[in-house]
């Protein structure tokens, strides 16, 4: 999620497209090939660190491109014996710098603390495999006024935000299991009857409609249990006289009051999305809607009407991704982790604060 | 014993005041006894003066203004109270509970000899008044039983106080590099803030004010901090120089152009504007650059040869929002000093050009920054939010927070909420246009954790410091 700038709730493939001042930074151009003879730089930024605070390596081999990521970055950028090579005279502090990532990578060897590698504008998104070469994931830098054009491998480290603690989870959990499972359900029907018994034989699914369910899936279990005690779904678990359980027979199925509730949520997604997106990109002096290039004030507007902001965000999420969190080789996980916890987290940390007037007149103008 | 409070104005500089207290009985006050009693210094209690002063470092400030003008850069001070100037044989009335007595100056049109400014000076005698205080706050913020300190004969030092009149031979290098990085270390982890000058009336706190202040938990800007650094530097004799920065480049001329803006009494412009000063300090014949200046900057300690790449191609500064790129000067001691001075006795509302005009807001620290903008509501109020927002927006950081009168008691802290409610009514009082009709807002600015912070350390100075 590109922080402070619009958080769109439909791509939680986390990317990076910072600029360097005064200059365009281009993934993989078509002419890249024109750069094959010279020096190239890497550069590595943190997190959202603007890029002319970021620390540079120049390679003065250019076919060092087909080297791994990693090799690079262990061998070369971030080797202390190279020092001497560093641009000291364009920027003093890069041997600090140098020194500061190399720490970075031996915490993170120690398992002191994660981080994840992007690329700078690439396209696709999400962390990179260092693994992989280098001369995949090259830009190419251009200077407005023409002084520099150059390769640069342009890595952006993030130390990872925390998983959700234990305790943080458990609440989470106790708080949002049922809207979770009832969309997961909901989507695994609508993918036909053979899909929804494919999702029945899934681990944590099919320890549902076991008579003895595995105890390690005990979240799961646990949580259908209370979607059964709410009525909100039935199931029928078959076992034979010496309760073992007897395939073809089990069924779990929405009830009623489960299709409700499964259409009451719907309704709420529907409804806050066509309401607060109106607040998606706004202006404050003086106050517009729908300008390009402006805040998101949409979370702040859900608790500005005193919303339940958290549900509310949570249910934009789900309801948004449903093949990334719901799709059949990634609900497990994404269940036990509760993943799409980071997008709420990252959203309610990054919120606007504009005062009540603004947002007053922000909603006068919604109407 | 009851009490009366006599206070002292500098009226004629920068507008600062400090309070003695008197016993209840003492009506008046000779002022040849009042200047005798300020000459005695250390030894006042054991000549029976009974006037003790709350703040004692902030009194010594004034002390040497009244008794040794001509360091401070001032004519000879003028005692004027109820618009009369009193003479040797005249009283001093104390009658009242409160009894102000303004500072003027004797001759406003006279220029001082500007060659007799001296920090060093102004330090030894601090030492000489108050350096039992002084010694206190830094032996409990160093903590010598966790950073042992090896003397040359083997024991562990216990007290900066053990060092004062032996430093060069009572420690090797290695332990003077690591007294000296403690200290920075010290020095850099104070807060980076005005926040306590605006609640104390103080527009800047000399390196002796300094200790105390940072022992209670408070700090400074980053002349102050060097001030403090040099403070400990003139204590145990270890020499110093400064050096200079600024988003222009200093001249060779520059201290010249100090001189005459000094005989001028500001009319002659400075050849550059000073935006941060840092000090180098010699230990056992190399030296080394400090930073320890904090807020979003990371401690600096080098050798010549680091130092020397800065000075030769610039250093970077971050300031919140910002990245400032500084260009780096060797000064002369007489040049650091005289800014100092300027600093500490001649600028009035220094503390608010730090706060407003220069945009040091109240308190940086790693994860936020405290500002302060003037808000007379309206679109003032929508512009100015805009803009931090933005400024916010462009470096990714979350969007901030804006306090005022009327939303202060949503601040969930109580301790922070007095503190926000101190400040706003200490704004109040000190902003000098009194027809102001606006209030002020603070700004809650989170910070995100993408800067560099790993201290600036050259390889041949860690080699020295503890393993």
């Amino acid at each position: 999620m590109d922080s402070g700038c619009k958080m769109d709730f439909a791509d939680v493939t986390r990317r990076f497209a910072k600029e360097t001042p005064g200059a365009d930074t281009v993934f993989q151009p078509s002419d890249i090939g024109e750069y094959t003879k010279d020096e190239w730089d890497i550069r590595i930024s943190i997190g959202d660190q603007p890029l002319d605070e970021a620390f540079y390596f120049t390679m003065a081999d250019p076919g060092a491109t087909r080297l791994s990521i990693e090799e690079l970055l262990d061998s070369h950028a971030l080797n202390p014996s190279l020092r001497s090579q560093l641009d000291v005279a364009e920027y003093p502090d890069l041997p600090f710098m140098q020194e500061e990532l190399i720490q970075f990578r031996a915490n993170e060897r120690a398992g002191l603390m994660k981080l994840e590698y992007f690329i700078n504008h690439n396209s696709v998104g999400g962390s990179v495999n260092l693994r992989l070469r280098a001369e995949e994931f090259l830009s190419v830098c251009t200077y407005h006024d023409g002084s520099h054009d150059y390769r640069v491998l342009d890595i952006v480290m993030v130390p990872t935000t925390p998983e959700t603690d234990g305790y943080e989870l458990e609440r989470v959990r106790r708080s949002y299991s049922e809207e979770l499972l009832l969309i997961l359900l909901d989507y695994h029907i609508e993918q036909g009857p053979e899909a929804f018994a494919k999702f029945l034989k899934t681990p944590p699914a099919a320890a549902c409609l076991s008579p003895w369910p595995d105890a390690s899936l005990r979240h799961f279990t646990d949580a259908m249990k209370e979607l059964e005690t709410k009525a909100l779904i039935t199931r029928t678990i078959a076992a034979d006289d010496f309760g073992r359980a007897t395939e073809g027979d089990s069924t779990l199925q929405l009830t009623d009051a489960g299709k409700e509730a499964v259409e009451a949520l719907k309704q709420d997604f529907s409804k806050t999305a066509d309401y607060y997106d109106q607040f998606d990109s706004v202006a404050t002096a003086p106050p517009a809607l729908g300008v390009p290039g402006g805040f998101d004030a949409r979370v702040q507007m859900m608790e500005f009407d005193g919303a339940d902001c958290e549900r509310a965000v949570l249910l934009q999420v789900l309801g948004r991704n449903r093949e990334l969190y719901f799709g059949l080789d990634v609900w497990v996980e994404a269940f036990n982790t509760f993943s799409a916890w980071r997008i709420v987290c990252d959203a309610m940390a990054y919120k606007t604060n504009f005062s009540a007037e603004i947002l007053q007149a922000l909603k006068d103008l919604a109407g | 014993m009851a009490q009366r409070v006599l206070t002292l104005t500098d009226a004629g500089g920068n507008g600062d005041a400090c309070s003695l207290l008197v016993p209840e009985g003492m009506d008046r006050w000779r002022l040849g006894a009042f200047l005798d009693f300020l000459a005695a210094g250390a030894a006042a209690p054991r000549q029976g003066y009974l006037a003790r002063a709350p703040e004692p470092q902030r009194f010594e400030s004034f002390r040497q203004m009244m008794l040794f003008p001509e360091s401070t850069y001032n004519p000879p001070i003028v005692f004027v109270q109820a618009g009369r100037a009193l003479g040797q044989d005249d009283f001093i009335d104390l009658s009242g509970g409160l009894n102000e007595v303004a500072l003027e100056r004797d001759d406003p049109d006279t220029r001082p000899d500007c060659g007799a400014i001296s920090v060093s000076a102004r330090n030894r005698r601090a030492m000489e008044t108050g350096g039992g205080e002084i010694i206190a706050a830094i032996d409990e913020l160093f903590d010598f039983q966790a950073h042992p300190i090896v003397l040359t004969d083997g024991r562990r030092a216990e007290s900066v106080g053990e060092l004062v009149d032996d430093f060069a031979d009572a420690l090797d290098t290695d332990n003077k590099t690591r007294l000296l990085f403690r200290i920075a270390q010290r020095i850099h982890a104070a807060p980076f803030e005005n926040t306590s000058k605006i609640l104390a009336g103080r527009q800047f706190r000399p390196g002796h004010e300094m200790w105390p202040n940072m022992q209670q938990g408070f700090g400074g800007v980053c002349g102050e901090k060097t001030a403090a650094l040099q403070f400990f530097c003139d204590m145990l004799s270890i020499p110093t120089r400064p050096v200079l920065g600024s988003d222009s480049v200093i001249g060779p001329d520059f201290s010249e152009s100090l001189r005459q803006y000094l005989d001028s009494y500001g009319e002659h412009k400075l050849s550059a504007d000073i935006h941060h000063h840092m000090l180098e300090v010699r230990i056992d014949g190399r030296w080394h650059l400090l930073d320890p200046t904090g807020g979003n900057i990371p401690l600096a300690f080098l050798d010549n040869t680091d130092a020397e790449t800065l000075i030769r191609h610039g250093y970077r500064a971050r300031m919140v929002y910002r990245v400032d790129r500084l260009n780096l000067r060797r000064a002369s001691t007489w040049t650091g000093d005289a800014l100092l001075t300027l600093s500490e006795y001649h600028i009035p509302r220094l503390h608010l050009q730090y706060v407003f005009e220069q945009g040091l807001g109240l308190h940086i620290s790693a994860d936020t920054y405290l500002g302060v903008y003037f808000d007379w509501g309206g679109q003032s109020s929508e512009l100015r939010q805009n803009y931090y927002a933005s400024r916010a927006r462009k470096v990714r950081f979350p969007y901030p927070r804006f306090i005022h009168e009327n939303n202060l008691h949503s601040v969930p802290d109580p301790l922070l909420r007095d503190l926000l409610a101190k400040t706003l009514a200490a704004l109040r009082h000190q902003y000098d246009n009194q027809e102001y009709t606006g209030g002020f807002t603070f700004v809650v600015q989170p910070l995100t954790p993408h800067f560099w912070t790993m201290p600036r350390v050259s390889d041949s100075v860690k080699g020295r410091l503890w393993r």
